[in-house]
């Protein structure tokens, strides 16, 4: 990979170099089999230099014996001439220092010396929150940076953004966006320097999904197990980003839909770790530990625009090893969530099943909800009805008033276990008694997760 | 309260039912605890401020220290000088029952200090002096070069590393000749 005009060589302490150096380290040995791997690999080539000039072999010799001292004094009259035994300190007091430092200090660390660079280079990083999106799909994270979003937001083409918060007080983000030049493709990076300046790579040979997808990977390297966020908004969760091992172990997945089938191909792939999952407009989140799953309502009517299949696709939602599930204005009919209760009457549903919320496309009756099931009824209240839309709230009229009718239900099979079923409008809530969450007259849904109380209005 | 009420309130912050009357009831009288360092000085500090020391404070619980034996043998803390302690009893006394603030202006600025600071703070497991601490460390090291940090905090270079590696490799040679040399005079 080739320097763009624009880089200068002081430029290269970025957080591209930073993975690069990474990258670096742990493909040293394998430079022959770069041409294999492809083009891919050259990305990291300029960072390489970079590495090789500073990290772990700084140049010492560049600089005589008697100018270093004197920067050092320099640096130093003001503050006392004592040292600091750094190596003196157990490691993990050693880590949480070096948790506390910014990226460039870990950098200038990592040059210090061969067992430094070891130590920063193992030295796994807390991650925050992970992104990696087609800025076509979402594009409110990279709006955090308006340098590069600004940037970014001009050019023609495919973009894709690739966001690191870590514990190195740098964001790492990234975006890249394909070029179009004759016989020949090219990736042209934008990403912020630890000065928060933007700065621009060109990448050749290497398409802008590609190289998006591996600097994730790369960058998963560096952090630790139990990255808390994670958002992916790329079109239909590509197998690529299956392939990222730790992705799985984030808190909460977010991703992005815009059909039922992608939804349940990765409903399927986090089958083994059941999951959290809830859906924001057309973003779908999973919530570690992994057990729920959410479609948010979006303001514009038919979001989801739903194939002729997806009628099936989406009543086969209930057919799934959920924990907690809420869905937003779907075309689950009825007849499903009746046969659903029915089940758990029956002892046919998984000891796991905590409670689902789900709201239709289309009318609900009461009658139809708790046709032949075990129920008694235990109370009814009114309240306003949900109106999400931002121009009817604007109008004077008064909001309509809806009933909200709450069942209890027992099992046939264990004459202990008691459910609740919660009738609204157009939302059924149904759950084990105390796992369900609180359901007030106004449709406000309430319920504690690991991390915090969470609301949603029905 | 039903079943979908009793599963969500957990959640909810707990109502200060009890306020007006623990308002009523007589103040108990603060205890205190006695520690001393390297230099033996005892340090008079409360049970308040001890609170954010997780070893002395598990020492107390688990131990059941009344006051009485506490008085009678102070807490030994032979590991950390005086000067140390005194500043770790100062802080925890300053921030007796108060929030944290994010950061502290009044650590040490001499290096060998904070040094033993930190060493003390992280054996007596105060979280979040520990965490001022190693703020102050990491900023000690802002915007340095790496020659830098490496002469603030000793970092050998690699040749420096090789050099003594060699050495202690030659010293263990010989050493080992030594032993060999010895144990055949005695077998002789």
């Amino acid at each position: 990979m080739s320097l763009s005009k624009q880089e200068r060589p002081e430029d290269r302490l970025s957080a591209l170099d930073f993975l690069g150096g990474h990258q670096k380290i742990k493909a040293s040995k394998k430079s022959s089999l770069q041409h294999a791997i492809g083009v891919k690999s050259f990305f990291g080539l300029n960072i390489k230099q970079f590495f090789t000039s500073r990290i772990g072999k700084p140049a010492d010799a560049k600089i005589k014996e008697g100018e270093k001292y004197a920067i050092i004094e320099k640096s130093f009259c003001e503050s006392d001439d004592e040292q600091f035994p750094w190596l003196a300190l157990p490691d993990d007091l050693r880590e949480t220092i070096v948790h506390k430092m910014p990226l460039q200090s870990r950098i200038n660390l990592a040059a210090t010396s061969k067992d430094e660079r070891d130590f920063v280079k193992n030295m796994k990083v807390t991650c925050k929150l992970f992104a990696i999106e087609d800025l076509a799909i979402r594009s409110t994270n990279i709006r955090r940076y308006p340098g590069l979003f600004d940037k970014v937001y001009a050019h023609f083409g495919k973009k894709y953004f690739v966001n690191f918060l870590c514990d190195w007080q740098h964001d790492i983000a990234i975006c890249f966006c394909e070029q179009v030049r004759p016989f020949k493709v090219a990736t042209k990076v934008y990403w912020l320097s630890p000065l928060g300046i933007v700065k621009k790579t060109i990448v050749p040979g290497v398409s802008a999904y590609d190289l998006a997808v591996q600097t994730a990977r790369d960058f998963f390297k560096l952090l630790t197990d139990d990255c808390k966020k994670s958002s992916v908004a790329l079109s239909g969760w590509p197998k690529d980003v299956f392939e990222i091992p730790e992705l799985r172990k984030s808190h909460t997945i977010g991703s992005c839909y815009d059909e039922v089938e992608s939804l349940h191909k990765t409903l399927d792939f986090f089958k083994p770790y059941s999951f959290d999952c809830y859906m924001h407009k057309t973003s779908i989140k999973y919530m570690w530990p992994f057990s729920f799953y959410y479609v948010a309502r979006h303001g514009v009517p038919g979001w989801f625009r739903m194939k002729t299949k997806d009628h099936a696709l989406s009543n086969q939602m209930l057919e799934k090893d959920i924990q907690i599930m809420i869905l937003h204005d779907t075309l689950i009919s009825v007849e499903s969530m009746n046969d659903f209760m029915r089940r758990w009457q029956n002892g046919q549903i998984s000891e796991k099943f905590c409670w689902w919320a789900i709201s239709t496309v289309m009318d609900v009756e009461v009658e139809e909800v708790i046709d032949q099931l075990n129920v008694i009824f235990v109370e009814e209240k009114y309240g306003p009805k949900y109106n999400f839309s931002k121009r009817a709230s604007k109008k004077s009229k008064p909001p309509q008033m809806v009933r909200m009718a709450r069942y209890d239900i027992q099992s046939t099979v264990n004459r202990n276990a008691y459910g609740t079923i919660i009738v609204r409008d157009n939302m059924v809530m149904f759950g084990n008694a105390g796992c369900a969450p609180k359901v007030d007259e106004r449709g406000l849904l309430t319920y504690a997760s690991k991390s915090s109380v969470h609301e949603i209005q029905f | 309260m039903s079943s979908t009420e009793q599963g969500t309130s957990s959640a909810a912050p707990a109502e200060p039912t009890t306020a007006p009357e623990s308002a009523a009831a007589p103040e108990v009288p603060e205890s205190f605890y006695y520690v001393h360092g390297k230099d033996k000085v005892v340090h008079k500090v409360s049970a308040g401020a001890l609170q954010h020391s997780a070893l002395i404070h598990g020492m107390i619980s688990n131990l059941g220290y009344t006051e009485e034996q506490a008085k009678a043998n102070p807490f030994p803390f032979e590991n950390i000088d005086g000067d140390i302690l005194q500043m770790v009893v100062d802080w925890c006394n300053q921030h007796k029952g108060k929030p944290t603030p994010p950061e502290d202006t009044n650590l040490p600025k001499q290096k060998e200090k904070l040094f033993d600071l930190v060493l003390a703070v992280n054996y007596l497991e105060i979280k979040e002096l520990l965490t001022y601490c190693c703020k102050q460390v990491a900023m000690m090291v802002k915007g340095k070069s790496p020659e830098e940090i490496r002469e603030i905090w000793m970092i050998p270079t690699d040749a420096e590393d090789e050099a003594a590696e060699k050495e202690a490799k030659k010293r263990a040679g010989k050493e080992a000749a030594g032993e060999t040399a010895a144990a055949a005079g005695d077998a002789k």
